[in-house]
């Protein structure tokens, strides 16, 4: 095998392994965004109830409120037990907790999650970082291959 | 210039993908099951410290139903057993399949250094 072909060999084969990994960086950033993504949608929708909540304890049972029926069409009504909220603690089982638990079992829950968020961000962080590094030496490669084609 | 692969080891690299997808598809299901049993295990801890005449709601569809204490635990732990037993079918499947991907990744590389290092 002559010097040249050789280093065409061992750089396309870099190449490919470089190309490979890059692929499964970007295939599990993908799935990092996502989660960072749903992550951040659950601690939107657990703010929003929190709120509720905290203007439901504000206003205790004097106030009337509008019941979502979907489409944009509400129900005037009047809340019955602000005292008693329930509070779902996952598998499809929800309890009666106090108004002040529930609230404080909201803010454990946003807790958790940010911290996960956190954590996924640094995680992508990473991960771009090293898909950056990886393309800068793909395109090296790249051009050295097809160099080296033309002469 | 490039040379064809032989039928045997195009048969066998059509194999080592479909073990490869085989084996995401486990790790994918098990670690649904995983996901599953931790929250079982978070709502059984909730419900165990409850008093004994706590209102309870199961939810069924969209509509939650009140129950009791004693049936969501028992039925809780029913399904947690049942995730457990899965878990572990999975766990051996998964150590047979990684060995089978082992051992045609290993015939792979030797049929492919044969190819071009025999001719």
């Amino acid at each position: 095998m002559s010097e040249e072909s050789q280093f065409k060999f061992s750089s396309s084969e870099e190449l490919d392994a470089l190309v490979l990994e890059f692929s499964n960086l970007k295939a599990y950033a993908d799935v990092l965004r996502q989660q960072i993504e749903i992550s951040t949608g659950a601690i939107m929708e657990l703010v929003m109830s929190k709120s509720s909540l905290s203007e439901i304890k504000l206003l205790g049972g004097n106030a009337e409120v509008l019941l979502p029926i979907g489409a944009g069409n509400y129900v005037k009504a009047y809340l019955k037990d602000v005292n008693r909220i329930i509070v779902n603690v996952g598998a499809g089982v929800s309890i009666e907790k106090n108004i002040e638990e529930a609230i404080s079992n909201i803010e454990d829950k946003i807790k958790k999650i940010q911290s996960h968020v956190s954590s996924l961000q640094n995680q992508y962080a990473q991960v771009v970082t090293r898909m950056d590094q990886l393309q800068a030496r793909i395109n090296e490669l790249y051009s050295q291959i097809e160099s080296s084609r033309k002469v | 210039m490039s040379k064809q692969l032989p039928p045997q080891l195009q048969n066998q690299l059509i194999r080592l993908q479909e073990q490869q997808e085989q084996y995401k598809a486990l790790l994918l299901r098990k670690q649904q099951f995983e996901m599953e049993l931790k929250e079982i295990e978070r709502a059984l801890q909730e419900c165990s410290n409850l008093p004994e005449d706590t209102t309870i709601y199961k939810s069924v569809g969209t509509l939650l139903f009140k129950t009791e204490k004693n049936k969501v635990i028992s039925e809780l732990n029913e399904r947690k057993e049942e995730l457990d037993l899965r878990i572990k079918t999975i766990e051996k499947q998964e150590q047979r399949l990684r060995q089978q991907l082992e051992e045609l990744r290993k015939s792979i590389q030797a049929s492919l250094s044969g190819t071009f290092t025999g001719s």
